[in-house]
């Protein structure tokens, strides 16, 4: 049972932290915390079901599909919103990616309806049995992407030109300019990454919980509590950070009462925020820097 | 000196005083039902906007959780007439006292968050709220059925959306004041300066640590008469009614009214409440609407779109 | 000296991760006089202003305000014990008008709290009245002639913003007055005008601290001068004194031809 229970809180906490993930791109190279993020999470869940269920597109396209779609909105987002004010207070900034949720919810709402849907399991991969701890298909395909992401996150970050100018933007803004790295264009890299890292993330997770277009702001606030939990800015620290979130919330739905799991880790995010901002994990890594 | 005005208060309550001759007016006058519901829903909102308005226009605070002061003054006065057959003047009292405590004891620990942690933690900590009052059926009833069949305010003779119009014009004119005569004291001014530093705010001799937990506890208080209000007026309402969505409006209604004049709130709210009852088919698409909005509104009228439409009014007549 | 010292300061040291940016500082302030407190940039200044307001705790040492130990008084307390200051870029308050920034300065001297306000709105009108007087009284004194009082603060050029700093913390009718830098950014005559009415209120009876870098203006209003260099207290004397120190001229070397 104790095994069981753990198993499905990775399972979740890989949706959680690719969530982080994305986040913690974004606010890497624009200091903005992105309330929209779970809403990519939330569009790439209803556009896979709107599109395997209603379209009978198949699944392998759906998916690529919601990751392009989010990233395509992840880019309008980024010039079409937040261009326009990169020097505005935190509360406009976060007024302003509110309101994009707001809309991208209602968006959601006009265009695949306001009811509960559901996406098959991918299959393929077989339901693992150990002992009496079984991990289902859907879950290993999940901690599949969450290891390729964040393997092929790593490499661009610190492989390949384009992470590190991203991350050189970041970290000095202006000699990175001088440099002729355009913030503006990292920016909007930035977001286009955290789109297709939600609407994948959302994608997986459509068939193990419905889709609605509701969902983004609970997946969202899982993704800040991961991310804040792994210490703001660090993408490993997100990863774990999801997983620690996962295993907590599982681990209050199997043994407390199914329905505080969400408030538990909210008020984890709370008291992380308070208590300890740099992070529960992620010190070494603040330390080094 | 006298070119200077060293106090608006008495304005403020000029402008008070016109808008309760007005709101009573409208009272004498609306005979739709639908026409009532809507302005009574906006007063109702009204008092908790003037509320954050003094939390983020004045002290710059920002809070995304103010949803929750309104479940919690609502759920007090359900309970307070269901279970403990008070009165309704001590439920309302009940509904301003309980969250104006809580709201002073959260206020420390989460107002030394600033800037976007600060909009995380209450946040989270509405949503904790509507997850909480989802889950406490004994107090709360869930989802559902939820509270159910709150006593009808009908009395002597008025029926009950009339007794509620009336009092939620009382609640709403006593928030006025109390934001009025707060903002036109040293307290508001000190509030300004701590706006902007609170550095600036200490060494003039303000205890900001203390003077944020009280501006956090009047502006749930408010929230609370506000969710008290709204009780009273649905009679059956769950916990829905406060989630994550109307910790967004009410924040909306501010910056749409103004972040610097108490009198803003009123215009968001009424905004926000009346317009999408206007608009036929408005509802399908609400929330794009909003959304659209709200960041027009950041973007192009960060002060508020009351305050910059007013600017603007002012600005061309003076130049007229 | 000692008997009238205004404020006594004694081993105060702050370091920060291993930096002392103020070590082992002691000297005695007058009311009445104006010290200043000199030293090349980094020497811990505005630390040592941090310190005395309580805005940063001193790791060891004691603050002594007319004999009272400061030792875990928060900074709103020393406020309200009549310690004030301003600061090296003016902090107006967004959306204020001069007046209302002034008035705020005199929030030690609201009669109204926040209940007070509330039950009773009428008093309000009344102390702003107050509070208005007082502080169109402190802006005439640092030349802020009536016509700017109604203007929004932050838009004021920056020599008024200084004034108006001042007056801010004349409003507070301190004891003790801090002023991080008042010169920079003025002009010969503005800074001529500066020094006069820095005089004059150190006439009033307050014990005033200079910190600054304009050494004319320091040479010629002080009383006495205390010199810093990385947290230490370098040399401490007379204006004629610290101009013939070997050790200051070492560490001012350039700079004091530089300015003077």
């Amino acid at each position: 049972m104790f095994l069981q229970v753990v198993v499905s809180g990775i399972v979740v906490g890989c949706v959680y932290g690719m969530a982080a993930l994305g986040f913690t791109i974004v606010y890497n190279a624009t200091k903005i915390i992105n309330f929209a993020n779970g809403e990519f999470m939330m569009l790439g869940g209803v556009l896979l079901a709107g599109l395997v269920a209603a379209a009978k597109v198949p699944i392998p396209v759906g998916i690529l599909a919601a990751i392009a779609g989010c990233a395509l909105v992840g880019w309008v987002l980024q010039r079409g919103v937040l261009d326009g004010a990169r020097n505005s207070d935190p509360l406009t900034l976060v007024m302003l990616t509110i309101g994009s949720a707001l809309a991208l919810r209602g968006a959601a709402a006009l265009a695949f309806g306001r009811d509960v849907s559901f996406v098959p399991e991918f299959g393929v991969l077989p339901l693992v049995l150990l002992g009496n701890v079984y991990i289902p298909s859907q879950g290993l395909w999940i901690i599949m992407v969450l290891v390729v992401v964040s393997a092929a996150l790593w490499y661009v970050f610190s492989r390949t030109m384009l992470g590190k100018a991203m991350r050189a933007a970041s970290q000095e803004p202006r000699a990175a300019a001088l440099c002729g790295i355009e913030p503006r264009r990292t920016a909007a890299l930035a977001m286009i990454m955290a789109g297709s890292i939600g609407g994948l993330a959302g994608a997986m997770l459509a068939p193990m919980s419905a889709a609605f277009y509701e969902n983004g702001i609970f997946l969202g606030l899982k993704g800040f509590a991961a991310a804040v939990a792994g210490g703001l800015g660090n993408p490993l620290g997100a990863v774990v950070g999801g997983l620690l979130i996962g295993l907590v919330e599982s681990l209050t739905s199997g043994f407390v009462a199914s329905g505080f799991k969400d408030a538990v880790s909210f008020m984890l995010l709370i008291l992380v925020l308070i208590l300890r901002p740099q992070g529960l994990v992620g010190k070494a890594v603040v330390r080094r820097v | 000196m006298t070119l200077h005005k060293t106090s608006r208060l008495r304005r403020d309550w000029q402008i008070l005083a016109l808008v309760a001759a007005l709101l009573a007016l409208v009272e004498f006058c609306v005979s739709s039902q639908f026409h009532r519901s809507v302005i009574i829903l906006s007063m109702i909102h009204s008092v908790a906007a003037v509320g954050l308005t003094l939390l983020v226009g004045y002290a710059g605070q920002v809070s995304l959780g103010h949803g929750a002061f309104v479940g919690i003054g609502a759920y007090t006065v359900a309970f307070c007439l269901q279970r403990l057959g008070l009165p309704v003047v001590f439920a309302l009292a009940a509904a301003v006292v309980l969250p104006g405590i809580l709201g002073f004891l959260i206020a420390r620990p989460i107002l030394r968050l600033s800037g976007h942690n600060l909009a995380l933690g209450t946040l989270a900590l509405g949503a904790v709220f509507y997850v909480v009052a989802a889950q406490v059926r004994d107090v709360t009833g869930g989802l559902d059925p939820g509270i159910v069949d709150l006593p009808s305010m009908a009395f002597a003779g008025l029926a009950h959306e009339r007794v509620v119009f009336w009092l939620s014009i009382f609640a709403l004119c006593l928030a006025a004041a109390i934001a009025a005569s707060i903002v036109d004291g040293r307290f508001g001014r000190g509030l300004m300066i701590l706006r902007s530093s609170e550095l600036v705010a200490e060494c003039i001799g303000m205890n900001t640590a203390r003077a944020k937990s009280m501006i956090f506890a009047v502006s749930a208080s408010l929230a609370g008469l506000s969710g008290g209000l709204l009780a009273l007026y649905l009679r059956s309402f769950n916990a829905s009614a406060f989630g994550v969505g109307l910790s967004i409006e009410l924040l909306m209604m501010v910056i749409v009214g103004s972040l610097s004049t108490i009198w803003g709130a009123m215009f968001g709210s009424f905004a926000i409440i009346v317009l999408p009852n206007l608009l036929e088919g408005f509802d399908q698409a609400k929330q794009v609407v909003y959304g659209v909005a709200m960041i027009l509104i950041m973007l192009f009228a960060p002060n508020g779109l009351g305050e910059t439409l007013f600017r603007v009014f002012t600005f061309r007549r003076k130049s007229a | 000296m000692t008997l009238q010292a205004t404020l006594e300061i004694a081993g105060v040291s702050k370091s920060f991760g291993g930096v002392h940016a103020v070590a082992d500082v002691s000297f005695f302030m007058a009311r009445g006089e104006v010290t200043a407190l000199i030293g090349p940039n980094g020497a811990g200044k505005t630390t040592l202003i941090n310190l005395l307001t309580g805005v940063l705790p001193a790791d060891r040492g004691t603050i002594r305000l007319e004999g009272r130990d400061l030792a875990g008084t928060p900074a709103y307390m020393r406020a309200r014990a009549g310690i004030a200051r301003t600061y090296q870029t003016p902090q107006m308050a967004q959306g204020m008008s001069v007046l209302m920034n002034v008035m705020a300065g005199a929030y030690r001297f609201g009669k109204h709290g926040l209940l007070g306000s509330l039950l009773r709105p009428w008093l309000v009108m009344a102390d702003n009245e107050e509070l208005a007087e007082r502080a169109g009284t402190c802006l005439a004194r640092v030349g802020v002639s009536e016509e700017w009082w109604g203007r929004p603060a932050a838009d004021l050029p920056y020599g008024h913003q200084r004034r108006v700093e001042i007056a801010r913390a004349l409003a507070q009718d301190p004891k003790l007055l801090l002023l991080d830098e008042p010169a920079a950014g003025l002009n010969r005559s503005e800074a001529d005008e500066l020094a006069s009415l820095l005089v004059s209120i150190a006439a009033d009876g307050r014990a005033v601290l200079l910190v600054e870098h304009d050494m004319g203006m320091v040479m010629s209003i002080s009383s006495h001068i205390v010199v810093l260099n990385f947290g230490r207290k370098l040399a401490e004397g007379a204006p004629e004194t610290i101009k013939a120190d070997k050790d200051v001229i070492a560490a001012y070397l350039g700079i004091v031809e530089e300015v003077a």
